[in-house]
């Protein structure tokens, strides 16, 4: 297949927008019937690239393509080139400059660690739980689903190289789900369900029988051969819990989405339409409330992975790996930077949407907090000073419209503790935090 | 902006870290409050004396009763490292004690030995608590099959051949590097969704219901003579050494056999020349003669069987299943598939070339009549369902079944069978056998008091065959142990001969010597494309082969396991041959091969005996830029000698403390690391032995110089590819002032920065023509100058394409400077020794005994799906006297770890 030139102007930003307007549009109102309960919801989501943005030094010819919002002499900010999408949504938008992650985290193993705030360097590492799954534990009893979980990959991954953001509080990770088709049936698709309900049918009646039969065990084992079969046991009422939950929600109304509008078949092949898709049905999903907690991870951080060659299949010359070890030579920081400007002109149209769709009495940007970032922040992957955006959630008593300056000496965790308390789950600590960054709270 | 809470340094703030957090600790654990009520000092347990004394003299005066500085009271701590509530906390004053932060500078100091022998102390202390806490009182936990156990298991089972367990959550590792360690694998609700979820699939898979499909066939014959339609009539398969067959009408199911004739070639030729088939999927939208493109550009080979009669050569290739070749591109309807044969050889012909399927050497096929077995009650179904059920049963989980368990899951299909047909009635039911404590675990049965007893001999059969084979027993050794036959040591040693003998003991070779010798470490090093630019990802999977085969060589052959340091032969594929530094071989050869390295002509090749030799080592032991001297000698103390160091002490940020380290030779880094005191505590045992690997880069290619990217020349390369600022040449080319280039001020221009050959003006008029390009199409849209002239913005356009063109012509070939590798090194026992053969000659003549216990410890240890333990000594002692005085022959280890009585107990 032939790749089409690269280039990504104002045309292209404004075209994901218009895309937007065309889509399956879905009055949130009548679905959600009444405003007031819409009103109180609290989103989350959270959007990753790998692999960090560039940073050049001030006067360098390509400052221009920095991450970080150029400052003038009266304490304004104008966004570069990178972030430009997010021109109009300004006031809606923090930037942050110098939070991180400890050194601890690693540089190629850091994806693993974005939302949970721990190092996962080896197969013995324990995860702990991340941002959404807190949230998900706080509101999935509500929707549908508990979490979205997205990434280019899907599935898991191997620790140090996770093809998926979400972990359990267990430490375990959520796979995620890579296919369009596959997540559009599983919203919206009403055939789907009715193939879903049969399959859960079958799923409960296997569980209760192996439950039975391997209950007799109990008994002719040792004291920890029991424990081992406890753990068997409770992990088969665990999914017998699941599956009710699942059942529960499949006799209940699907919204009406026309599924022509949006490419159900692309994958990485046709990256501009498989990005756009995934996004289009991330907004559908926090739209149609099928789930307040949601995570996309677009690429993982094995080099080799087909998700290091979507710049590639774009029509750029390297992966994004390469594009980021080469960020800091002659025109690296802008070829690099052309790239990120794509995936950040998708995520503004996704804000744009949330932005211009009502609820209660503001609009669903309003009650969506989102996180959209790297776990890494130089060329040599460091996982220090992260780039990093926060936008929307007003409606919690989040305030945007900043420029955030820190110096490495907070822990992104405390970001995510504060998140956490305004998401209305709070938690005592979030892995190594130390305690809140108030200055995202409205005074 | 208010100040947030800033992250505490343990540098910055020196001691008061410590206390703080142990203050935060102290406030937040519920076990610290509980204090209040009960005391906390386990009096039962205690530290050594040393340990108790060196904390009264220099601790508890300010952390004890008179004073408890923070918060802290050391007396009231728990010295119950196992189950107290303390650990963590001691752990911090380990750390603290470790890095020279208490006491705090102003009171009484410790000497440096009395602090190296208190933090020795307290790390064994940790290390014995660890195990402790693990212990499962030397008896093996009841483990669940590892995601590879549970592959192969399935896969023998059902005569299928995929994985089934791709996306299952990874199996965590031991202590050891193991992946079947019981104690440590978890189970979760994802994971029986995945089992169930697996074992439909693989039952769909294996089971036929029906008839046997129509055979579909296609012979190149027929697609040539469609194909010549320009009147040309000559045999394409005559001609050329390649062919085609797109398949329109192919089979959607089940195996394809492609049959390829070919002369031309010696059969002794054979290996070398590349004779496989590829298949690709697509449609031919715009089939021109040689355009592939609309087919999908993945593909898939499959090596052929070859059997010779006269001058011709018959190629058979069995593709599993069409359908799984490849996936399809997304915008390119799918029509058709093409099966795609070329000869490495320009010299082969074709003579014929067909293909056939759906092509089953049984109806039904194998995997069905494993199921559905042949019987003589196969028309009474009832009496068939319950001999299916009873014989899937006993299959899956190892094991007799009890007459109550058959009745149960009869009972369940008879219920099935109400509302479902035959199949699905029982699929149902095996879906469930497959989803069963029974079959998932390893399930060794005791008598109420947990006593340790010899295992059954069912349960003997299964822990030799996942030991050997990473899955169930076969017939021949279900049926020894149904006879009762296994325990007797003749039966047992027999069998172990046999499994070792059978094809299925790769999967031993290929886990084990994995997991042992962190190999996967290696998919996770980034290799630095600046450093190696002519590194080919594809080296690391030979790599990987190049140690699976050499063990499985040295096991097969019950070689002596001191190869493994050295030895005169290794397992090269051709593209590591050349990794290497060896001569080419005839291309399209990749297959494995043993080479005698005396008989090695390359340099690098000689260099390569025993697995310390193996770029797999090297590569999974660095930072993908550079050799690593740290990892390598942590590596080579853990991995062959079996004493792994203790975890480094929490927070080091010692690299950053040190101004300019990154600039240091590695000489000097290493020398900073013993120079800080609580460095070269650790440091001093492994870092020279990783010294001694320098001879090899980060991608295990030896060398004798350290190739580092030049940064300062490369800056200096990229500030002379810049240009001048377009401005300012503008103006200068610019000589009548008007603000455009005419054509004669551009000459000159070219003329004179020219120098060397004469110019020739078509060219020079051609790149004229070229900057003023958008002009010349834009013509008449501005009148204001003629046309043909260049202006400032189209002037500085070309500028900059022409930067552009040289930088990337600078990084096309990027400057290295080199500095002399160097691997002299002084052992921890004062040995001088330079490089990795003196490095060999050192360990085989003062570290057998260590490599020898080793060797046995981490098969023991897989062996049993347990860590070892303290009990475990004198079996571990004895295996290594015979494994010595067995000439540390391989395959006679593992029959004595098998004849063992560890081995035979639960």
């Amino acid at each position: 297949m032939k790749t089409q030139s690269w280039q990504i102007d104002r045309r292209t930003v404004l075209r994901g927008v218009g895309a937007a307007i065309a889509l399956p549009w879905l009055d949130a109102m009548a679905w959600a019937k009444g405003s007031e309960a819409l009103a109180a919801k609290k989103r989350f989501c959270a959007i990753y690239f790998p692999f960090g943005a560039p940073t050049m030094p001030q006067g360098h010819p390509h400052e221009k393509w920095n991450w970080t919002p150029k400052e003038e002499k009266d304490g304004s900010y104008r966004f570069g080139e990178i972030m430009k999408p997010l021109t109009g949504l300004k006031d809606r938008v923090t930037v942050f400059h110098g939070l991180s992650h400890g050194r601890n985290m690693g540089g190629h193993n850091s994806a693993d660690g974005f939302l949970t705030g721990t190092p996962v360097n080896g197969g013995g590492d324990k995860n702990t739980i991340s941002v959404d799954q807190v949230v998900a534990e706080k509101y999935g009893k509500d929707t549908r689903f508990s979490s979205l979980v997205l990434s280019l990959d899907g599935g898991i991954g191997a620790p140090g190289r996770s093809s998926t953001l979400s972990y359990r509080r267990d430490g375990t990770a959520i796979p995620a789900q890579s296919n369009v088709r596959r997540l559009f049936d599983q919203m919206f698709s009403a055939a789907a369900q009715k193939k879903l309900v049969a399959e859960l049918k079958r799923k409960a009646s296997i569980l209760d029988r192996v439950s039975e039969s391997s209950r007799k065990l109990s008994g002719k084992l040792g004291k920890r051969d029991q424990a081992k079969l406890d753990e068997y046991l409770s992990s088969i009422r665990d999914l017998e819990r699941q599956i009710q939950k699942q059942e529960e929600w499949l006799g209940k109304e699907l919204p009406d989405i026309d599924p022509s509008k949006l490419s159900l078949d692309a994958t990485l092949e046709s990256p501009k339409e498989y990005l756009q898709s995934m996004f289009d049905l991330l907004f559908l999903a926090l739209q149609t409330d099928m789930t307040r907690a949601a995570t996309f991870q677009i690429g993982n951080q094995d080099p080799g992975a087909s998700t290091g060659q979507l710049p590639l299949k774009l029509g750029m010359k390297k992966g994004q790996h390469a594009m980021a070890h080469y960020m800091k030579r002659d025109d690296g920081a802008a070829e690099y930077g052309e790239y990120l400007q794509h995936i950040t002109g998708l995520y503004g149209g996704f804000l744009q949407r949330l932005k211009s769709t009502n609820e209660g009495s503001g609009t669903m940007l309003d009650h969506t907090l989102s996180l959209y970032g790297s776990s890494n922040g130089s060329s040599t992957h460091s996982p220090l000073d992260l780039p990093l955006v926060m936008s929307g959630g007003e409606g919690m008593g989040l305030k945007q419209g900043q420029y955030l300056k820190f110096n490495n000496d907070v822990p992104l965790t405390n970001l995510y503790a504060t998140m956490l308390n305004q998401l209305g789950a709070p938690q005592k600590t979030f892995a190594d935090s130390t305690g809140q960054v108030s200055a995202i709270l409205k005074g | 902006m208010p100040q947030p809470e800033k992250r505490l340094s343990v540098v910055q703030l020196n001691g008061w870290c410590l206390i703080s957090s142990l203050l935060a600790l102290l406030l937040a654990g519920p076990a610290v409050l509980a204090d209040e009520t009960k005391p906390a000092i386990d009096a039962t347990v205690r530290f050594s004396d040393n340990v108790n004394r060196f904390l009264s003299t220099y601790c508890i005066s300010c952390h004890g009763p008179q004073k408890s500085e923070s918060g802290v009271r050391l007396d009231q701590f728990s010295q119950d490292l196992t189950n107290g509530p303390h650990a963590d906390d001691w752990h911090e004053v380990l750390d603290a004690l470790n890095k020279g932060q208490m006491p705090p500078r102003k009171a009484k100091q410790p000497s440096n030995d009395e602090r190296q022998e208190v933090v020795d102390s307290l790390t064994v202390a940790f290390k014995e608590a660890a195990s402790a806490r693990r212990s499962t009182g030397g008896q093996v936990v009841m483990r669940r099959l590892t995601n590879y156990e549970y592959n192969h298991t399935l896969n023998d089972l059902l005569a299928l051949n995929e994985n089934w367990s791709k996306d299952f959550p990874p199996d965590p590792l031991s202590a050891e590097g193991f992946k079947n360690n019981g104690s440590y694998m978890g189970i979760s609700a994802l994971q029986i969704e995945n089992y169930i979820e697996a074992a439909t699939r693989a039952l769909d898979e294996a089971i036929y219901p029906g008839d046997q499909p129509a055979l579909k066939t296609i012979d190149i014959k027929d697609i040539t003579t469609l194909k010549t339609r320009d009147g040309k009539t000559a045999h394409l398969a005559d001609v050329t050494y390649a062919g085609v067959l797109y398949w329109k009408d192919y089979p959607k199911q089940g195996p394809v056999v492609v049959d390829v004739i070919i002369r031309g070639i010696k059969a002794d030729d054979l290996d070398r020349v590349n004779t496989v088939v590829s298949l690709e999927a697509g449609s031919r939208l715009s089939v021109k003669k040689g355009n592939r493109d609309v087919f999908s550009a993945k593909q898939v080979t499959v090596d052929p069987a070859i059997s010779i009669k006269d001058d011709l050569v018959h190629l058979q290739y069995r593709i599993p299943k069409i359908e799984l070749y490849p996936q399809v591109l997304p915008n390119h309807p799918f029509e058709e598939y093409a099966i795609r044969f070329e000869a490495g050889d320009r010299n082969v012909r074709v003579v014929s070339m067909k293909a056939k399927g759906p092509y089953y050497e049984t109806w039904p096929p194998q995997s069905h009549r494993q199921i559905f077995i042949p019987s003589k009650n196969a028309k009474n179904e009832a009496v068939y369902a319950r001999e299916i059920l009873e014989r899937f049963m006993t299959r899956a989980w190892r094991r007799p079944v009890t007459t109550q368990e058959a009745d149960e899951l009869y009972g369940i299909y008879q219920s099935n069978r109400k509302t479902a047909s035959f199949v699905e009635s029982i699929k149902d039911c095996l879906v469930q056998v497959l989803v069963s404590a029974d079959f998932l675990y390893l399930v060794e049965r005791k008598g109420p008091a947990g006593n340790r007893e010899k295992l059954n001999p069912h349960e003997l059969a299964s822990r030799l065959s996942y030991f050997l084979w990473s899955s169930k027993p076969d017939d021949v050794l279900s049926g020894l142990a149904d006879q009762g036959k296994i325990a007797s040591p003749v039966h047992l040693r027999a069998e172990v001969r046999r499994l070792l003998k059978d094809d299925r003991s790769w999967r031993f070779v290929e886990q084990f010597s994995t997991q042992w010798l962190g190999l996967d470490r290696m998919n996770t090093i980034a290799v630095s494309p600046e450093i190696y630019p002519e590194f080919n990802d594809a080296l690391i999977a030979d790599m990987k082969e190049e140690t699976q085969h050499f063990f499985g060589y040295v096991l097969h052959e019950n070689l002596s396991a001191l190869n493994f340091i050295d030895s005169d032969f290794t397992f090269l594929s051709e593209r590591l041959e050349r990794h290497y530094g060896g001569p080419r071989r005839r291309p399209g050869s990749p297959a494995v091969r043993k080479v005698t390295l005396e008989d090695a002509t390359g340099k690098g090749i000689a260099h390569r005996g025993g697995i310390l030799a193996h770029a797999s080592i090297h590569l999974a032991n660095s930072d993908g830029e550079d050799s690593h001297a740290v990892n390598r000698g942590v590596w080579l103390v853990d991995r062959i000698l079996g004493n792994p160091p203790p975890e480094p002490p929490a927070d080091v940020e010692f690299d950053q403390t040190i101004e300019g380290f990154d600039k240091l030779s590695l000489k000097q880094q290493l020398a900073a690391h013993v120079q800080n005191e609580s460095c070269a505590r650790c440091h001093r045992k492994f870092d020279p032995f990783g010294v001694a690997f320098e001879n090899f880069d980060a991608v295990g290619a030896f060398r004798t110089k350290v190739r580092k990217l030049d940064q300062e020349e490369l800056a200096k390369r990229l500030e002379s590819a810049k240009m001048e600022a377009p401005e300012v040449s503008f103006k200068r080319i610019d000589t009548n002032g008007d603000g455009f280039l005419q054509k004669d001020e551009w000459f000159a221009h070219i003329r004179t920065n020219h120098t060397g050959r004469p110019l020739d003006p078509k060219q020079m008029q051609g790149q004229f023509d070229e900057v003023a390009q958008v002009r010349a199409d834009k013509r008449g849209m501005n009148s204001s100058h003629p046309h043909f002239t260049v202006s400032p913005d189209e002037y500085e356009k070309h500028v900059v394409k022409l930067e552009r063109a040289a930088t990337q012509r600078v990084q096309a070939d990027l400057p290295y400077r080199y500095v002399a590798a160097d691997a002299t090194t002084v052992l921890p026992d004062s040995t001088r020794i330079n490089g990795l053969e003196d490095l060999k000659a050192y360990l085989l003549k003062h570290k057998k005994d260590e490599f020898a216990e080793n060797i046995v410890r981490r098969l023991l240890a897989y062996a049993l799906g347990r860590s070892l333990e303290f009990s475990d000594d004198q079996t571990v002692q004895t295996l290594t006297r015979q494994f010595k005085e067995d000439d540390y022959r391989l395959a006679s280890l593992v029959e004595a770890i098998v004849l063992c009585d560890l081995f035979q107990t639960k």
